[in-house]
């Protein structure tokens, strides 16, 4: 079949272009490092991939809410370990007030009960970094604990508790209310109470030298009560660290994943690429020699 | 020996054109179109003998028989269709390309935007009361608006670019079929020579113009093309002879049409089929469509977040308002619609529209128009009005059969998308509710609360449907069973309502044609006694009128009727007035009623034409009026009388409106702010209605109240109803009674005339105190003022701009004024019970008295005088009035007085409530009687917001489980219910669940959060939404999914394209191997030729040679 010259130049030019067009992709494909530069390249894979980013953001958004949490769970924890040991003390100091018939060492105990019943309202009214209270439920705003003309502490907060996703099934607590803490004390009575009111009796009982009817077993109970919300926040600090644990394995897997599908099997690329190149040059090189073959130059 | 000249000759010649031929191809190897040409050589034969000798079987040469052009209709033909198809791919492939690039525009597109907001939510949820997360959060979020606004935005310019490309192409073809034209009607004139190049230009023309369309190429004898648009001869015609047919084209929003035809007959085609102008199309389409999913995911973007939004509580203690703000759905009237039809669209909750586009097309033979969504499943259908999910559309105009409606709510979603916040604290990050135990609880049991759609509406008539919203008897409403009657609807703030006794009624109906010789009525009635009275009235029309039409209308009967105009006789022969019977007539039309204050009827006739009668249909009297009871539909008894037990069962039923679990509960009962503060007056007796009492010790007063709109005589409009007026007041006091009617205080009569008239008739029988003076010089210099007293008050008498008055006391009470004689006379208005005298003041009681007693010709200390009553003797008791108040005293020094009130009206029992709540009150009836009741009412404005109530679950009884919900504000018990085997409730709206054992008396407080600065919980609830679940949320992946959808049609049409190119080369090589000039075969043509031309030269030569022996030989 004999060849049109025209036909052979247009078709040997428009290959040419179309390696070149495969060389640039590839070339972009080196660049970038990823296999997947565009959609079409493997639309599942991309859709795939998409899903896969859209998971692993949210992973390491969990982790990073588990961070933020961290902070919260502990800053709760230092406060009641404060008020579990302040309360131990109040329990150590009635006994030896019950024991001690002495009125001047019950009254210098009372005033160091009451100071630290001021200790405990202290942290009860703590707040974090930014200046929110720990211990005001979702009032986070003000002061939760208010000492009225009586002497009488009262809760403003309310008996809201913070949560934040660790999972898109799971939630971490974050935080304990103010009334849960301080004032859901449960008494000798088999009801509850405030430590505030324990304490309060303890001083006025003790000012009065009434050595029989001091709270003591109210104390005792209360000290057990703040341990009981310790070992809680440390439960809660306990399933973020398992949930972390969780998580970067999971985000481990994904990024993996996203790599196996995205990532560019670089030296099938280069080795794709060099073949391209040669391809392209060899055909130049022949199109070079072809076109200038002509029966022309043979006529003398 | 010519011969061999000439062959040789014809040789030379003929070799010679064949060069050139072989020139022209070599010329033209690089010309487009160039088809190429090939010499035929022919021998001439030389058959033709003459005298002197034999034909010879040599011939006499060769010759150019003709220049033939390699053309090859069915290659040709292929090259263009691989062509047309090329460029179909081609054109789309690099849409979709764009596409492609718009909505994956790099690393950052709505997809990543989308995922930054939702870790932005995140954030906010871990630290909700700071305003950093607020802030960066606030930031993504618009982002994800300008995402979408931009992806719209160049999907838009990019459609409109295709448009206009392919306008172009239109352009460029139109061009070509023009040219193409020219080259036909050359054809048609031309000499064979030149027509080679014009039919290379042919071919070329028909080549250039396969590129925007497929065309389909028939050939006639003189080579002129006849062009036709697609595959076959079936395609519209756009050349023709010398005569080219313009295409057009228009975009439509979701596609490009194309037309063709002459000016002004353009019809659409469907046959651009391949080329690039369908490529355009594709494109187009496909733009269009991805458009629709960008917009559908705006939308529900939108719509699922801001409804999930709307629920929280934002930093400023404000209900969340929208996240992102979209269009509204969109109307668009179909394109091909014949008739003239418009529809507007009520948007009732936005939240559940659904986003996706919803023909409706009307039916002829039905008169309706009916919804499709896009797959054609049938969605609604209506005649005015059709209703779909979240919206109302209300069609106008004159539909044709057919014609359709379509209604887009996504439509420009996208691209008008806007995030709403404008300030950090504006995300609503906080639930609206907080659910706690109360601190002092002796449990440690929990409760989760959810909404519940509250109870389902009554479906007992609502009182604005029921009662005309006046206190009237012609307005009253009669029931024919004691249970529920109505329900007052959350939106009324007051109501009135009364419960009426029934008058006798005898109503006629009498035919139009039949009124106008109404003659006479008859009316039978009966008194208590069981007395008849038979009154018969002459209706003759003429006696009343000379117009001589006989009666227009029964109201105008009843006119004369009430005025006395008409007036009818006895047994007795006696005359007797409607108003002597106590009646009322309403007349309207061919109605006419009448009723009986009094007495019962036992019959009524009418006569009319020559002595046809109609009798009248008979209401009787009922004297006892249905007690009225206001419910909860929980069983809060509001207002009306307590109920016994066996009441409270047979009437706390869900049959008349009340909750299943409804118990009854009277605490509230016509306590005045007791349920929710609702306001409650309660009167259940005439004499309460009219007269309020209060007596104590010596004294008491008594408040009256004129019931004008319900007493009054009355007459209805539509001459269905009347009323006599039949109301009366008595007063005992002391063992004296007297009784006051309409006749003594008259019909319009305020509160105080009643008092007034009744104070009167007291004073009536009692003799009327005098004071007179002496003569004086002068009357007194104004200013002047001497002080009397009376009946215990103090009076002033005055002069004032030369006149005398009384001030002080009892207004009206005195009155005074100088004689002629100039002697001051002073008497009292009426009667004193009392006997009391009018003496004037002394001046040891009053300083300066006496003087001015002497200028008005008085002497300090001095009494009156009493006018003398023959069979009186004063009352041991004085009576005052003030306004509508008489008050009483006891004047004869006892300790207690006794006094006592009763009262007639057509008003039996009467409830007042003021500032009612937001939730459906049940009215009923019960212990018989008239049931005849009529009410009045405020509706708040529309729109008027409810308040959310703070509740209180208590818990009654732990082992039975039952628990009350109270309303924190107000203490008011709502509803008592019993916990199911879960320790699940429900009740006011609210589901309760709790766990844990309950103890009794524990407290769990469901109330509106606020100052909750720390609550994350409805941000919790919104990136829920980052995944989808139920149909809801997962916008990354839907977007994900438009990706995939696009990349997938990338590839297929890429590889489309791919083939469709091998083949269009490969036609192209195939043609051109027949057509196209090789080098090489010119070269070789060359070499053949010319040999063969020496040749032919030799010929010649060789002629000579012989020639020249011949001569030589000579």
């Amino acid at each position: 079949m004999q060849v049109s010259n025209k036909v052979f130049t247009q078709q040997s030019i428009e290959s040419f272009a179309d390696l070149t067009n495969q060389i640039q992709k590839k070339q972009e494909q080196v660049a970038t490092g990823k296999g997947l530069v565009d959609p079409s390249d493997d639309p599942v894979l991309a859709a795939r991939v998409m899903v896969v980013g859209d998971q692993l953001g949210q992973t390491e958004q969990f982790i990073r809410n588990i961070d933020l949490s961290y902070v919260k769970l502990s800053l709760t924890e230092t406060a009641l370990e404060q008020v579990s040991n302040l309360t131990t003390r109040s329990y150590e100091l009635a006994l030896q007030a019950a024991s001690d018939s002495n009125s001047d060492g019950r009254q210098s105990i009372a005033i160091e009960i009451e100071g630290l019943l001021n200790n405990i309202l202290d942290i009860a009214n703590s707040s974090d970094s930014s200046g929110r209270a720990i211990f005001g439920g979702f009032k986070v705003g003000e002061k939760p604990f208010e000492t009225d003309s009586e002497g009488n502490v009262d809760y403003t907060g309310d008996r809201g508790v913070h949560e934040v996703k660790i999972s898109n099934a799971m939630r971490l607590q974050t935080t304990l209310d103010g009334a849960t803490v301080f004032e859901r004390v449960p008494n000798s009575a088999g009801g509850v109470t405030t430590i505030f009111d324990t304490l309060k009796t303890m001083v006025t009982e003790l000012k009065a030298g009434n050595g029989s009817t001091m709270p003591i077993d109210d104390l005792r109970k209360a000290a057990a009560h703040f341990a009981d919300q310790r070992a809680w926040v440390g439960a809660e600090m306990n399933k973020a660290d398992n949930q972390r644990g969780v998580l970067e394995n999971r985000q481990m897997a994904l990024t993996e994943n996203i790599g196996e599908m995205e990532d560019a099997d670089l030296a099938k690329i280069v080795t794709d690429l060099q073949m391209l190149l040669l391809n392209k040059e060899t055909a130049q090189k022949t199109f070079a020699r072809i076109s200038q073959l002509s029966l022309f130059d043979l006529i003398a | 020996m010519s011969n061999l000249f000439d062959i040789g000759r014809s040789g030379l010649q003929s070799y010679r054109r064949a060069l050139a031929v072989t020139g022209q191809n070599i010329a033209n190897v690089n010309t487009e179109g160039y088809k190429r040409r090939e010499a035929d050589l022919h021998e001439v034969s030389g058959i033709r003998g003459d005298v002197y000798g034999v034909s010879s079987n040599a011939g006499l040469g060769v010759r150019v028989n003709d220049v033939k052009r390699s053309f090859d209709e069915f290659l040709l033909n292929k090259v263009r269709d691989a062509t047309a198809s090329t460029e179909t791919s081609t054109t789309y492939l690099r849409a979709l390309e764009q596409i492609q690039a718009i909505l994956m525009p790099g690393d950052s597109n709505i997809g990543t935007s989308l995922e930054q907001f939702f870790a932005g939510l995140h954030d906010i949820s871990n630290l909700p009361a700071e305003m950093g997360p607020r802030i960066v959060a606030k930031k993504r979020g618009e982002a994800v608006a300008e995402n979408f606004n931009e992806v719209a935005r160049t999907l838009r310019s990019l459609k409109e670019g295709l448009a206009t490309q392919a306008r172009q192409g239109v352009s460029d073809l139109n061009g070509l079929a023009t040219s193409l034209a020219n080259v036909n009607s050359q054809l048609t004139s031309s000499d064979s020579g030149s027509s080679k190049s014009l039919l290379d230009n042919r071919d070329k023309l028909i080549d250039k113009m396969s590129k925007y369309a497929q065309v389909n190429v028939t050939l006639d004898n003189q080579g002129r093309a006849t062009i036709r648009l697609g595959q076959s001869i079936a395609g519209p015609k756009i050349v023709e002879a010398s005569r080219s047919i313009n295409i057009s084209m228009e975009n439509v929003d979701n596609r490009l049409v194309y037309k063709v035809g002459l000016p002004g007959q353009q019809t659409t085609t469907n046959q651009i089929i391949n080329g690039s102008l369908a490529g355009y199309s594709d494109g187009y389409r496909t733009v269009f469509e991805t458009q629709g999913e960008i917009d559908e995911l705006a939308f529900s973007t939108a719509q699922q977040l801001n409804e999930v939004h709307h629920k929280g509580l934002n930093l400023d203690g404000n209900q969340g308002g929208d996240l992102f703000l979209s269009n509204r759905p969109i109307v668009e009237i179909g394109v091909s619609n014949v008739g003239q039809s418009y529809a507007e669209v009520d948007v009732d909750d936005i939240s559940s529209i659904a986003p996706k586009a919803v023909t409706f097309t009307y039916a002829d033979a039905t008169g309706k128009w009916t919804a499709t969504d896009r797959l054609g499943t049938k969605l609604a259908t209506g005649g005015a009005t059709a209703t779909l999910p979240g919206m109302t559309l209300r069609f106008f105009g004159e539909p044709f059969d057919g014609d359709q409606i379509i209604i887009d709510p996504t439509r420009a979603a996208a691209e008008g998308m806007t995030f709403a916040l404008q300030r950090g604290e504006e995300f609503a990050a906080a639930s609206t509710r907080l659910v706690y135990s109360g601190s002092s609880n002796a449990s440690t049991a929990d409760l989760v609360v959810t909404d519940t759609t509250g109870p389902a509406a009554s479906g007992l008539d609502d009182v604005k449907s029921l009662f005309g919203n006046s206190i009237s008897t012609i307005a009253s409403t009669s029931f024919l069973t004691d249970g529920a009657v109505s329900v007052v609807p959350g939106n009324i703030d007051n109501l009135d309502i009364v419960s009426l006794f029934q008058q006798s009624v005898a109503k006629f109906t009498i035919a139009d044609d039949s009124l106008s010789t109404v003659s006479s009525m008859v009316l039978v009635s009966e008194d208590a006694s069981g007395n008849q009275t038979t009154a018969t009235f002459s209706l003759n029309h003429a006696s009343f009128s000379d117009t001589g039409t006989g009666w227009p209308n029964a109201s105008e009967i009843a006119d004369l009727l009430n005025v006395g105009a008409i007036t009818g006789t006895l047994g007795d022969g006696s005359s007797v007035s409607l108003a002597d019977l106590g009646g009322q007539a309403a007349g309207s039309g061919g109605a006419l009623s009448i009723s009986l204050g009094s007495n019962d009827f036992v019959s009524g006739t009418v006569t009319y034409g020559s002595g046809s009668t109609v009798t009248a249909e008979l209401t009787a009297q009922e004297t006892t009026a249905s007690n009225i009871q206001i419910f909860t539909r929980e069983g809060r008894h509001i207002a009306g009388s307590a109920l016994s037990a066996s009441d409270q069962a047979s009437l706390l039923t869900v049959a008349n409106g009340f909750d299943a679990a409804a118990l009854y509960n009277s605490t509230y009962l016509n306590t005045d702010g007791g349920y929710l503060g609702v306001g409650v007056s309660h009167k259940s007796t005439s004499t309460e209605n009219l007269i309020t009492s209060t007596v104590s010790g010596a004294g008491g007063t008594f408040d009256f109240l004129r019931l004008g709109d319900i007493d009054a005589t009355i007459s209805a409009s539509d001459g269905k109803a009347a009323h006599y007026d039949t109301s009366s007041y008595t007063l005992t006091v002391e063992g004296v009674s007297k009784t006051v009617t309409v006749t003594d205080f008259g019909k319009d009569a305020s509160h105080a005339d009643v008092a007034a008239a009744m104070i009167k008739k007291f004073r009536d029988d009692a003799p009327i105190a005098a004071l007179t003076g002496t003569a004086v010089s002068s009357i007194p210099a104004n200013g002047t003022s001497v002080s009397v007293s009376f009946e215990n008050n103090q009076y002033q008498i005055s002069m004032v701009d030369d006149e005398v008055v009384v001030t002080g006391g009892e207004e009206g009470r005195l009155r005074a004024f100088f004689g002629k004689d100039k002697v001051l006379y002073v008497s009292s208005t009426s009667g004193t019970i009392s006997s009391s005298n009018i003496s004037v003041l002394s001046e040891s009681n009053l300083s300066g008295n006496s003087t001015a007693a002497t200028a008005f010709g008085l002497t300090a200390g001095g009494t009156g005088t009493l006018q003398t009553v023959a069979g009186f003797s004063t009352y041991g008791f004085e009576l005052t009035i003030n306004g509508a108040r008489i008050s009483a005293t006891l004047s004869d020094g006892s300790a207690t007085m006794s006094a006592s009130v009763s009262g007639a009206s057509a008003v039996g029992e009467r409830i007042t409530l003021t500032n009612l709540p937001d939730e459906e009150l049940l009215i009923l009836v019960n212990g018989g009687g008239a049931r005849k009741l009529a009410a009045s009412y405020d509706t708040l404005p529309e729109g008027t917001p409810v308040l959310p109530r703070d509740v209180t679950v208590k818990v009654l009884d732990a082992s039975a489980g039952t628990v009350e919900f109270i309303d924190t504000a107000t203490s008011t018990s709502l509803a008592t219910r019993t916990l199911d085997s879960e320790q699940v409730a429900s009740a006011v709206g609210l589901n309760v669940n709790f766990s844990g054992s309950l103890i009794a008396n524990d407290e769990f407080f469901i109330s509106a959060n606020s100052n909750a600065d720390g609550d994350a919980r409805n941000l919790l609830a919104l990136t829920d939404l980052q995944n989808s679940s139920n149909g809801r949320g997962g916008f990354q992946e839907v977007f994900a999914g438009m990706i995939s959808e696009i990349g997938s049609t990338l590839q297929s049409t890429a590889a489309t394209n791919e083939a469709a190119k091998q083949l269009r080369d490969a036609s192209i090589e195939v043609e051109s191997s027949f057509s196209g000039v090789s080098l090489d075969s010119e070269a070789a043509n060359l070499i053949q030729q010319q040999q063969a031309y020496q040749a032919s030269a030799r010929i010649l030569s060789a002629a000579r040679e012989i020639f020249q022996v011949l001569l030589d030989a000579v």
